[in-house]
């Protein structure tokens, strides 16, 4: 297993390189970060464009800049950002506790609300219950997360207020003419966590349904009720463990994304988060910042990918890795 | 479940990226709203000429007409507080980068700054007047600020004024400004005006400063001393919170930088917090020389998408959304009811056809121009001013712009330097097919025109996924078909469109037959880069924007002169002439003049605009109604 580990992540460093050079180059490929920073005038004459490149290292050509980064980031300088002049690891700490903040809350609403409804959807297969948590689901996960977002704005938010009753502001994480409050936190954190918790419970149902039910069709379940195990045991011993597998790579890649945020929805109700950051950033064609969320969350999903891998040795014993 | 599902997982992974980018790219490029479809830099900022213009108005007249202009000015408004006190809250779709004002190329940090900064001078909504605000008056040729040979320029700066924190303003930041701007490692977004002075001496306890300059340029009044409500001209930067510092510290400094408090300003506001990705709070500044501002607090709320800040205004989250497309109009005016105002007003903005003047096949294009081959259509002027006469811009201008945009002139619609003789190009579809006819373009079996063998047919290309400019184009494309004229469309990314000539971009390669996007002037008037034959992007000098090609070369002796004419009324009469020039040259079609549009909740009032078009110029003139 130590081998395996090590081998893996052996692996993971060519990966990564590869990764690497090819976000650079589709960074690159966003635009050209001088026609930001040229400003302010579209009579800047070539002079402060060549002067404004040489002082920002863009006069070279693409492979090289790649080099010089992948240099220093070796050395552990990710750079500063070419917008604000600010370290990029100083510019991600930033945002980091305000993705988790929305991030993690969100995670847990759809666990909390994913699993006991996935489970009574398979344990009570073709109820009523079962037809509509499927359409809801199929609903759900159909809708695109910014018709969602608006969706949830417009009733809850403009509608609510309208009908008088109590209504939840739109965006932002506190309320910008008010003190920043955990009450204010609360109030502006519904709406961004259920427009991710609907659409990813709606997901994570559907894959504990099936997975449930694929367990429950196995013969060492009818042996367990054969032996005379009580339901609730048989589920929890037998069903609950087994069900779970397909569940770990979904929920480990899902950790893996709470680092990076939501853009989309970050974007909609103007979480200050790392989805944001990575929008602003695009928009400035901002590389040492782009290359800093895009390399950090690569690294993420492939060292839970391993992590879920490792997990599936200990929740399945028929995998062995050597 | 074996290590062989992971390797798969990997792939995955890569694909998955490769394919977000574009993605991303799309983002980008949309998100930003107005801001991304602006050539060469991205940012409506970056279209606004930095400069102002040599004028004066109110302080003794290097105006060419002042309220001389086509009585589109501000709505309605004053500058009168409707109560003091309150805050207001407005909604910026992006975080400014950084607050100084020589190093930000982003429009909205440009908004934010007129807050905590003031230009030296100012425009004002009265058409082409400038006021004095840190000046005792602006510096002409009459009240003798400007030398007769144009080549001193004398500040008097007012007694007395204060920085933010208390500390004296005087000529002396003057003098530092113009040695940091023109340090390299400051990294400044443009040397343009400040490279040409030669010296600036202090006298009178250094309340004068007197520039002396290198060569005359009529420009330089307008892009380094005078400011407006689009451009952070004619701004100071504070001597003694640099003490010491060389360009690079200074850039580096807590001054401009995000989710830092350090801006020292002379301006209505004064920063008292700044966080990150959510709002900059700003007080009242005491030390501010003009009207204390009327508001206590001023808040810039960053609300990243265009209609949640819809949604929040008409909750009363935000007092004041801003940057909307004409085509929100529409949803803005179902809000009236409850109490939403839409404010639009004329920008200096032009969306404008840009004919190619050459074969963009032949290679000699971006080589030497004069050895590419005449464009197969566009370069018969009949062709030109047919396809101006068929496109029915009065029915674009009223029904897909709601009637709220003028049909488009010439470069400078709206400002003091428009020759009031032009009218727009008639829509007259059957006067556009003689034209043809006798031109000698015939119908051809399938309705389009041919001559020699070649189709009258053309592509236009413009940013994609701009929902105004795309029912335009099929619009024309519909007029177009009626006279015998086939248009195609192919639309890049607005990055691609707008990027560098080193980065292949499509005007700057000059790879169209028919380009649209939308700038403008700022103050000044000057406008060559665009249109003079020297600016005709090449190989060997891609820096211009003279996109189209276009050369005339009465119109080059004509900007050679108006580059050094300092005297007003005469420099009016050259543009009169470039613009008669342009115009029977068919050099550009003008489709519509462009409008700032914002949208102000119930309590909120603000100043009408400048003349430019833009509300920032005065801060200090919003007000919120009873109270906050």
């Amino acid at each position: 297993m130590g081998r395996y580990v090590v081998r893996r992540l052996l692996q993971a460093i060519p990966l990564l390189f590869v990764i690497s050079i090819i976000l650079f180059y589709a960074v690159f490929a966003l635009g050209d970060p001088v026609s930001r920073l040229i400003a302010n005038n579209p009579r800047t004459s070539e002079q402060d464009i060549a002067r404004i490149k040489k002082l920002y290292g863009l006069d070279k050509p693409v492979y090289q800049r790649y080099f010089v980064w992948a240099g220093n980031s070796l050395r552990g300088d990710w750079g500063s950002s070419l917008v604000t002049g600010e370290k990029v690891t100083s510019v991600l700490r930033g945002r980091l506790g305000n993705t988790l903040i929305l991030m993690v809350t969100a995670f847990l609403v759809t666990l909390l609300l994913a699993i006991p409804i996935g489970l009574i959807s398979a344990l009570r297969q073709y109820s009523r219950f079962d037809y509509f948590i499927t359409a809801l689901s199929f609903l759900f996960y159909s809708l695109p997360v910014f018709f969602l977002g608006f969706l949830l704005i417009y009733l809850f938010s403009v509608k609510f207020r309208e009908w008088g009753l109590p209504a939840l502001p739109s965006g932002k994480m506190y309320d910008v003419r008010g003190e920043r409050t955990l009450g204010q936190l609360f109030k502006h954190m519904i709406l961004p966590v259920l427009t991710i918790a609907l659409i990813n419970s709606a997901l994570y149902t559907r894959y504990l349904r099936s997975s449930v039910l694929e367990v429950m069709g196995q013969d060492y379940i009818r042996t367990a009720r054969s032996k005379g195990l009580m339901g609730s045991q048989v589920l929890r011993r037998h069903v609950m463990k087994n069900a779970a597998l397909p569940l770990v790579t979904l929920v480990l890649l899902q950790v893996a994304t709470l680092f990076s945020g939501a853009v989309v929805t970050e974007t909609i109700f103007a979480w200050p988060g790392m989805g944001l950051l990575f929008i602003d950033a695009a928009r400035n064609v901002d590389y040492p910042v782009l290359m800093g969320i895009l390399v950090a969350s690569s690294a993420l999903i492939i060292i839970f990918n391993l992590i879920a891998d490792i997990l599936y040795a200990y929740l399945d014993p028929r995998i062995k890795y050597s | 479940m074996s290590t062989k599902n992971n390797r798969f997982r990997w792939w995955a992974l890569i694909a998955l990226v490769v394919l977000l980018t574009p993605l991303i790219a799309a983002c980008g490029g949309n998100g930003g709203g107005q801001a991304t479809e602006q050539p060469a830099g991205g940012t409506q900022a970056t279209e606004q000429p930095a400069g102002g213009q040599p004028t004066t108005g109110a302080t003794g007249g290097q105006t060419p007409a002042a309220g001389a202009t086509t009585g589109t000015g501000a709505q309605g408004g004053d500058t009168k507080c409707a109560s003091q006190g309150g805050t207001a809250v407005v909604g910026i779709v992006q975080e400014p980068d950084v607050l100084d004002p020589f190093r930000t190329g982003m429009t909205f940090a440009v908004w934010v700054l007129h807050a905590l900064d003031v230009p030296m001078v100012r425009a004002t909504p009265k058409s082409g007047e400038i006021e004095p605000v840190l000046l005792k008056e602006n510096p002409t040729l009459e009240n003798g600020g400007i030398s007769k040979d144009g080549l001193t320029y004398k500040l008097n700066f007012k007694e007395g004024l204060k920085w933010s924190d208390g500390q004296p303003l005087t000529a002396k930041d003057l003098v530092f400004t113009w040695k940091t701007i023109m340090d390299t490692e400051y990294g400044a977004g443009s040397q343009l005006g400040w490279e040409n002075i030669k010296s600036i001496d202090l006298s009178n306890n250094d309340l004068t400063a007197t520039i002396k300059l290198n060569e005359v340029y009529a420009p330089f009044a307008a892009t380094v001393i005078q400011g407006s409500g689009a451009t952070t001209s004619g701004y100071l930067l504070p001597e003694h919170k640099f003490k010491g510092m060389k360009g690079a510290e200074i850039a580096k400094s807590d001054y401009g930088a995000q989710g830092k408090s350090g801006h020292v300003g002379s301006g209505p506001f004064k920063i008292e917090s700044w966080k990150k990705g959510e709002a900059i709070t700003m007080v009242r500044n005491d030390n501010y020389v003009g009207t204390k501002a009327c508001l206590d607090k001023m808040i810039w709320s960053v609300v990243p998408s265009v209609d949640a800040q819809t949604s929040a205004l008409q909750n009363g989250e935000i007092d004041l959304a801003t940057n909307y497309y004409a085509s929100d109009i529409p949803t803005l005016e179902k809000l009236e009811d409850r109490g939403v105002k839409a404010l639009a007003y004329p920008a200096f903005l032009v969306e404008r056809y840009v004919y190619n003047f050459h074969d963009p096949k032949d290679p000699n294009i971006t080589v030497d121009p004069k050895k590419a081959k005449p464009h197969p259509v566009f370069a018969d002027k009949n062709v030109r001013l047919a396809v101006a006469m068929a496109i029915n811009r009065p029915a674009i201008v009223e029904k897909l712009l709601f009637g709220k945009a003028k049909i488009g002139v010439t470069e400078w619609d709206n400002s003091p330097w428009f020759n009031e003789k032009l009218k727009p190009y008639p829509y007259d579809p059957e006067k556009a097919k003689q034209l043809l006819d006798q031109a000698g373009w015939k119908p051809g079996g399938d309705g389009i025109r041919e001559k020699n063998g070649v189709r009258l047919s053309f592509t236009h290309r413009t940013t994609s996924g701009n929902p105004i400019r795309e029912t335009i184009q099929r619009a024309a494309i519909g007029d177009l078909q009626k006279v015998g004229v086939e248009m195609k469309i192919d639309n890049p990314d607005a990055t691609k469109l707008f990027a560098t000539f080193s980065e292949g971009g499509v005007l700057s390669r000059r790879q169209f037959d028919m380009g649209g996007y939308t700038t403008g002037i700022g103050l000044d008037p000057d406008f060559s880069a665009y249109y003079a034959t020297n600016q005709i992007p090449t190989k060997s000098k891609p820096g211009g924007s003279n996109y189209g090609g276009y050369s005339n070369p009465e119109v080059d002796k004509l900007w050679k002169q108006q580059a050094t004419e300092l005297d007003p009324k005469k420099r009016k009469a050259m543009y009169d002439q470039i613009q008669q020039k342009m115009y029977d040259d068919v050099a550009v079609l003008y489709i519509y003049d462009r409008l700032q549009i914002d949208a102000a909740g119930p309590k909120l009032k603000t100043p009408p605009a400048d003349f430019t078009g833009y509300i920032w110029w005065s801060p200090e003139s919003f007000s919120m109604q009873q109270g906050q």
